[in-house]
């Protein structure tokens, strides 16, 4: 708890693009199960390029502001490999399948638990806020649709 | 309750050892006399407690399921810790008072709710970690809790977990386990014998004193998941394992849990029953074969696609399998009724009979090979002289051959008359 309040202190927020699904945790209760913008992450952006079987492995992308939300600019299988422009983080997470000409990465993230019966989301343009510690781990903090915040 | 004298025994021992009454030896030595009962564990009115309190636990794990948005997450955690250790205070009480079944319920409750707080702190967090993390996290969180006290009804809540994480880790591909054993089904199979064979030996390891009903239900859980693995194994003869080879991750992992439970077969020789040399060793050698046989699967398959040759080994390790899964049970019902516990005998006995059944499936088609197989198997069942004939039901225990002190109710059958220590 200690480490994570202080995770969550040192974090800074990021705004990303979220679609919506909804399902239930035995205990944990009713979740949103959310896909990020970044969640494909194009395989033309990592360095070196990406081949062969990488599943369940960490990769480290690069995400800048753009209009209205984060998106991803580059991505790589090495922390070494990543270099960050003026503004842009890195958030880690993990292969889950895909190949060119998309890589589908999980990031610990895609589970947003609500108050029984609100699982699913009233339809708009959905966002979520997320904190980003120094060392790329995120933890979601809001969802937003049409940017009031859900539940 | 006919183990209360057991029970209180073990909480006055500790006294009397804290207070300088009497040495640590000492205090061993009178609990091994009077050993726990194990039997106690499957009598209605624990087993009542231990539902009750598991479903209590259940019932708050809905409660913070629902999700309490607008309560702090302060409030929310700080509420459930201070259930959990009412929890834990009550049973505590309770078994000062001398109500063990209810101290049982109570104390599994706290136990449970542990699970629970976990649960909530992924809530509040929005952490989707994997769920086998999470089961891995409670089981060290809560395991101590089992032994310190110690508590039979915190030890089945452990056994439960430490299978339920195995379970999960198997299904989920992002774990070192189910990395390694999904895929092929005789993957999980030898895996999942490989770790029962090792949870059995840790249950011997618990000993006789105090931790013998925990040990108890790690034997049998054991048991449960070695038979289980092995029986899948006695299927493919016909076609052998040939168009299948382990892949490249699994052989690390199944070398991993097949040191492992080594380690543990050769070690539980140290928590055995006072018997003859033979006796000891015939145990822990048809163990140790079990272990051989599973490393032996193992390194065949993952050799084949380097020597075809070794397609034709691969075909005979199923007819390995049957004479271990034919083996392996009788012995364990031949020395649970010498050591006096009914676990061995049942579950041996369960082993056998499905196996049985399971061949004469498989082989339908070619009866008189069934036959022959039963005959066979029978005439030795029969050769054996059953134990001078003296099998007998609810002999009591005090021998040191005994794992547990057993009413005719709870170990049962005891077998070959164990010479009085005069006589030995």
């Amino acid at each position: 708890m200690a480490s994570l309040e202080r995770a969550l202190a040192s974090a800074s927020l990021i705004r990303l693009d979220v679609a919506p699904v909804d399902p239930r945790d035995l205990l944990r209760g009713d979740y949103v199960r959310l896909r990020y913008g970044i969640s494909s992450v194009p395989a033309d952006l990592f360095t070196p390029p990406f081949s062969g079987e990488h599943w369940g492995e960490t990769v480290y992308v690069v995400l800048a502001a753009r209009d209205r939300a984060w998106t991803a600019v580059a991505a790589s299988l090495t922390r070494g490999r990543v270099a960050l422009g003026p503004g842009q983080r890195v958030i880690i997470g993990k292969i889950a399948s895909g190949s060119a000409p998309t890589v589908t990465v999980t990031y610990g993230i895609e589970r947003l638990y609500v108050p029984e019966g609100k699982g699913t989301l009233p339809r708009g343009v959905i966002q979520a806020d997320v904190a980003l510690t120094a060392d790329g781990r995120p933890f979601l903090k809001r969802v937003f649709v049409d940017g009031r915040p859900y539940p | 309750m006919a183990d209360r004298f057991a029970s209180r025994l073990a909480r006055e021992t500790q006294r009397w050892v804290r207070d300088g009454i009497i040495s640590a030896a000492q205090a061993e030595l009178l609990l091994a006399r009077y050993p726990v009962s194990t039997g106690w564990l499957g009598r209605p009115i624990v087993l009542f407690a231990l539902i009750g309190g598991a479903m209590i636990a259940a019932a708050i794990a809905l409660v913070v399921a629902h999700n309490w948005y607008e309560i702090h997450r302060w409030a929310k955690l700080g509420g459930l810790l201070l259930i959990i250790a009412l929890a834990y205070a009550g049973g505590l009480a309770l078994r000062e008072r001398e109500r063990p079944a209810m101290a049982e319920g109570v104390l599994l409750l706290g136990g449970a709710l542990v699970m629970v707080a976990i649960a909530l702190i992924g809530q509040i967090y929005q952490l989707s970690g994997r769920p086998a993390d999470a089961v891995l996290l409670w089981w060290v969180v809560f395991v101590p809790a089992a032994y310190v006290l110690p508590s039979a009804g915190l030890g089945m809540l452990s056994v439960a977990a430490f299978v339920t994480w195995y379970f999960l880790s198997v299904s989920d591909r992002t774990t070192l386990l189910g990395a390694a054993l999904q895929g092929p089904l005789f993957a999980l199979a030898i895996g999942t014998a490989t770790f029962g064979m090792t949870l059995f030996a840790a249950g011997i390891l618990h000993g006789r004193g105090r931790y013998r009903p925990i040990g108890r239900l790690f034997e049998l859980a054991g048991l449960l998941l070695l038979f289980g693995g092995l029986l899948p194994l006695g299927f493919d003869w016909r076609s052998g394992y040939g168009s299948h080879t382990l892949p490249p991750s699994s052989t690390p992992v199944l070398a991993a849990l097949l040191t492992a439970a080594l380690v543990a077969v050769a070690m539980s020789w140290l928590t055995l029953p006072g018997d003859t040399w033979a006796a000891r060793v015939g145990f822990i050698a048809t163990w140790l074969i079990v272990v051989l046989y599973l490393a032996g699967s193992v390194a065949v398959l993952t050799l084949v696609p380097l020597h075809p040759m070794l397609a034709e080994v691969v075909r005979s390790l199923a007819f390995a399998n049957w004479l271990v899964l034919f083996g392996a049970p009788l012995v364990l019902i031949l020395v649970g009724a010498r050591w006096g516990s009914a676990t061995w005998i049942n579950v041996g006995v369960l082993a056998l009979g499905v196996h049985a059944i399971s061949r004469f499936i498989d082989l339908f088609g070619t009866m008189l090979q069934t036959s022959a197989l039963f005959f066979i198997a029978g005439a030795f069942l029969l050769a054996r002289r059953a134990p001078r004939g003296d099998l007998r039901c609810g002999a009591t225990s005090s021998s040191p051959r005994s794992f547990s002190s057993s009413s005719s109710s709870s170990a049962g059958w005891r077998a070959w008359s164990a010479p009085s220590p005069a006589r030995r």
